[in-house]
């Protein structure tokens, strides 16, 4: 039994998520969509202003819907909107429903569907009415306009200080000692972090929050010069921005991100038209309690950035996440790269079905493995990670049980165990991430098919 | 070390002290620098570049690659029925329901794809295809010796020589025997269970003089398998065993009233007389206590106590687990009547054939409304996978479905205790169907309001998509 209109305005909490919602149900703004055998399931991938797509199931019997989106609204308005397609007749091909969708089967309880009441206040017509807009008025504008720009010229004299104030704190680590530094490390990052934030420098801030724990992760002999390769890359930051304090990218490894909007809205925008892997997934919460889900996404033809990253931040409170994507999955997509010297971060402008027939991964290159890290720096001395496609080779593990990967007499030291697979594996092609120090594998091509190794 | 390794070196050692480094810098370094604390700042740039992409960090010692993960002699799932059996076996918590499941794949002829699950080195419980993972995690090397024999024994990985052992059995069991015999008593407490296990298939009386080597292992579970499989063949030829059948004997009164025959029970006269009972029941065998009787084994088999009495318990259990092959058949007729006590059935079972087996887990599903099919996923531990729909209907499946949906105003504890059960239930129809089968009650459970998608319904799922013969 179809969802009625009516139903779909009582279940949404507010009118508010019907008008957002009526934003959503364009066709074009979906990919994915499907519904069950039995009509009871339908699900489809939304893009919205995050970098990854969001995915949306729904039981059209009782309303249920879940949703990968970090709305605190319960149904969120792609829910509503899915839902809402369905109501006014949309209908999709019968397929096996993804593994997502049946893990949210699995775990929910499933209720009746809300009671309709006829006096609801919420109306998915009033909705879809358009408002007339507001008469212009200069004077107004003029103002939001200066007020916009004082506000740039704070943000730009905020960082400017704190780029001074961490040249400062830097120099005093070492004038102190590094010992000194090695030993207390997670109070003074901290108290540098909390400085940086109040002069506007999140993600710097970030960055400093983060570094403790990588050097904990690492055998107490490294640390010193993983420290002082981190203090490098800063120093060589801190001064590109104050060369060019209106950089985008410098802007962005700074403050904040330009939002997915703003990215597309700009016709500068690098933008790349292929067919792309998942070849990995990365959730890492925060120290100030925010969750980074990254995307990897591999380009499957010779044209364009081999790698795109897709990265997301939800509030940690917001609750557990299901993947964008699985691993694995392949799909044709327009991606907006965010521009920077060597584009890698980049949100889905566009979204095509999967290639058919699945696409052989690119040949990786012959020679350094790590290549590409070493143009990453030179374009960008301040990076932190590189996405790699390894050459054939192997993992091979030290007495000690420190794994590596190894082609011939080069060698790469893995973070962390090896899955017995890996281990066992001729890897035909392998892609991962080098921090600099360490190489996380994400996917490799094997005598056994593909292996996910995150 | 080079020059540059050096230079850095200084430097390092010069911020971890808390000097400046700017006095120990190469001079190239502390023109491009500059002065004071941007200077500083600069060779920390430089030296940080340096360290980044002029060194490269190398192993410790050698660092050895690992042979190739073998392949089993089975193919593995395709990639359809791996995603599915990739969520089912995460899903499983016990040891014994992935055992049904790694037995239902091996019986649809495939194997799990080591991308997907590996098993631990001591999950000794996997059938032999998967003897080749185990040794290979145990970091033995597969032995290039052709054959296995005295001498080439202590090549052979454990896995691959206990399957290798089972072949021989089969094939020579003479040269089976002679192998065990010299091999055996050196190897560790736990492979000499497995090889006496291994005796328990297609046991004859020229298994009696190897097991007799055994009787008095050092190991207790090894000295109970040889002596339960030594009370199969007869009654004890030594003193000490004869003693025992006398003894337990001795708790019964075989009388004569009117041509009838009756086997009384004597009453027992406290707690130490009942533990004795019981332990010399563990001691000695069917035959042996019907020879010391004066019986034959069916005689005393027909003259046994009911079920429901402890002492008829007891006679059944010895008789399910070291009555001769020749009582086989009347304790399999017993448990199609229902007249068999759990215990004794679960011994009796893994002893018949495959026609048996499922005859009887057919004839328990039939007589039990249990909607988790609990004692019949045990009968049917060697055969999943292998019932007709006809044989799995009855009063359990009609329970189960009639739990899918969700009574009105339902408490949170009885919701928690039916969703259990559902997933229990649903699992073990999937552990006990046949394809066809399995593939009609996939359809019955959504039709009483699961959903097509719901997880629970992987077991089934999964063996609807591994119809035999057929690629999935």
């Amino acid at each position: 039994m179809l969802p009625t209109r009516k139903q779909i305005e009582t279940a949404a909490p507010d009118q508010a998520a019907l008008n957002a919602a009526a934003g959503l149900i364009k066709p074009a703004k979906w990919s994915g969509l499907g519904r069950s055998a039995d009509d009871v399931l339908v699900w489809g991938e939304c893009q919205g202003s995050g970098a990854n797509p969001y995915r949306v199931v729904a039981d059209v019997t009782n309303l249920g819907s879940k949703c990968t989106c970090p709305s605190r609204k319960f149904p969120c308005k792609h829910g509503l909107a899915l839902l809402w397609m369905v109501a006014d007749g949309a209908t999709w091909p019968v397929a096996e429903p993804p593994a997502w969708a049946a893990e949210w089967v699995g775990r929910r309880r499933k209720g009746t569907p809300p009671a309709i009441r006829g006096d609801s206040a919420k109306s998915l017509d009033g909705a879809v009415r358009a408002e007339p807009d507001a008469p212009p008025d200069p004077a107004a504008e003029a103002r939001k306009a200066a007020a916009a720009a004082r506000r740039s010229a704070d943000t730009r004299a905020s960082l400017l200080a704190a780029t001074e104030e961490l040249d400062r704190w830097m120099a005093d680590q070492l004038r102190t000692g590094l010992i000194g530094f090695l030993g207390e490390a997670g109070e003074r990052c901290r108290r540098i972090a909390a400085r940086l934030v109040d002069g506007k420098a999140g993600a710097l801030a970030a960055r400093l929050d983060e570094l403790p724990s990588r050097l904990l992760a690492l055998p107490a002999p490294e640390r010193p010069d993983t420290a002082l390769v981190e203090f490098g890359k800063l120093v060589l930051l801190c001064r590109a921005f104050r060369d060019a304090p209106d950089d985008a990218e410098l802007r962005r490894e700074l403050a904040s991100t330009e939002t997915r909007e703003v990215l597309l809205a700009d016709p500068a925008t690098p933008r790349c038209a292929s067919a792309w892997e998942a070849v990995g997934e990365q959730v890492v919460t925060r120290r100030d309690g925010l969750v980074a889900v990254s995307t990897w996404l591999m380009n499957l033809r010779p044209h364009g950035p081999r790698f795109a990253l897709l990265l997301d931040y939800f509030p940690a409170s917001a609750g557990r996440r299901s993947a964008a994507f699985i691993a694995g999955d392949q799909f044709e997509a327009t991606l907006a790269f965010y521009p920077a010297r060597a584009p890698l971060r980049a949100v889905i402008a566009e979204r095509a079905d999967a290639p058919s027939p699945r696409l052989p991964w690119p040949e990786p290159d012959d020679g350094d493995p790590l290549a590409a890290w070493l143009a990453r720096l030179e374009a960008a001395p301040w990076a932190q990670i590189a996405p790699l496609l390894l050459p054939p080779g192997r993992i091979a593990t030290e007495r000690s049980g420190a794994a590596w990967w190894r082609r011939g007499d080069t060698v790469l030291p893995l973070d962390g165990p090896p899955s017995a697979v890996a281990l066992g594996s001729d890897l035909r092609a392998a892609c991962g991430l080098w921090s600099g120090g360490r190489l996380t594998l994400l996917a490799a091509q094997s005598d056994w098919g593909r292996l996910d190794l995150v | 070390m080079s020059e540059l390794g050096a230079a850095l070196g200084t430097l390092r050692g010069a911020w971890m002290a808390g000097r400046p480094a700017a006095e120990v810098a190469p001079a190239a370094w502390r023109e491009v620098a500059g002065a004071g604390t941007k200077g500083e700042l600069a060779l920390a740039a430089i030296a940080g570049q340096a360290l980044e992409v002029a060194f490269r960090l190398r192993p410790g010692s050698p660092p050895e690659e690992r042979p190739p993960l073998p392949r089993l002699g089975l193919p593995v799932l395709s990639d359809s029925a791996r995603e599915v059996a990739r969520r089912l076996m995460a899903s499983l918590r016990s040891e014994a329901d992935k055992a049904r499941l790694i037995g239902l794949l091996l019986a649809r002829g495939r194997v799990m794809h080591p991308a997907d699950w590996m098993p631990a080195p001591g999950d000794e419980w996997l059938p032999d295809v998967y003897g080749p993972w185990l040794d290979w995690l145990r970091g033995a090397v597969a032995s290039g010796a052709p054959s296995l024999t005295e001498t080439t024994w202590p090549e052979w990985p454990w896995r691959a020589c206990r399957a290798e052992l089972r072949r021989l059995r089969r094939a020579d069991p003479a040269a089976a025997r002679a192998l065990i015999a010299a091999c055996a008593p050196s190897e560790p407490a736990e492979h000499r269970v497995q090889i006496l296990e291994l005796l328990g298939e297609a046991l004859t009386e020229e298994d009696a003089s190897l097991l007799a080597a055994f009787a008095n292992d050092r190991s207790p579970r090894a000295k109970e398998i040889a002596r339960s499989l030594l009370a199969r063949l007869g009654p004890g030829s030594d003193d000490a065993t004869r003693a025992a059948e006398q003894e337990l004997a001795g708790f019964f009164t075989l009388r004569s009233v009117l041509l009838m025959q009756r086997l009384e029970v004597h009453a027992l006269t406290g707690t130490v007389a009942r533990a004795r009972r019981t332990a010399l029941a563990e001691e000695v065998g069917f035959p042996g206590l019907a020879a010391a009787l004066g019986l034959a084994e069916q005689r005393l088999l027909a003259l046994m106590p009911a079920k429901e009495e402890e002492a008829g318990v007891l006679l059944q259990v010895m008789a399910a687990g070291t009555g001769s092959a020749a009582l086989l058949p009347t304790l399999r007729d017993r448990a199609l009547a229902g007249a068999l006590h759990d215990t004794a059935l679960a011994l009796l079972v893994p002893r018949l054939g495959r026609e048996d087996r499922l005859s009887l887990t057919a004839e328990r599903i039939r007589r039990e409304a249990d909607p988790l099919f609990h004692m019949s996923l045990q009968l049917a531990a060697q055969d999943p996978g292998a019932l007709g729909l006809r044989q799995i209907q009855g009063a359990g499946l009609g329970a189960l479905l009639s739990a899918v949906p969700a009574p009105a105003e339902e408490q949170p504890t009885a919701r928690q205790a039916r969703e259990r059960t559902l997933a229990a239930g649903l699992f073990a129809l999937g552990m006990l169907a046949d394809a066809a089968a399995a593939a009609v009650l996939l359809e019955r459970a959504v039709a009483a309001g699961l959903s097509i998608a719901d997880p629970r319904l992987d077991a089934l799922r999964l063996n609807a998509m591994l119809v035999p013969g057929h690629t999935p």
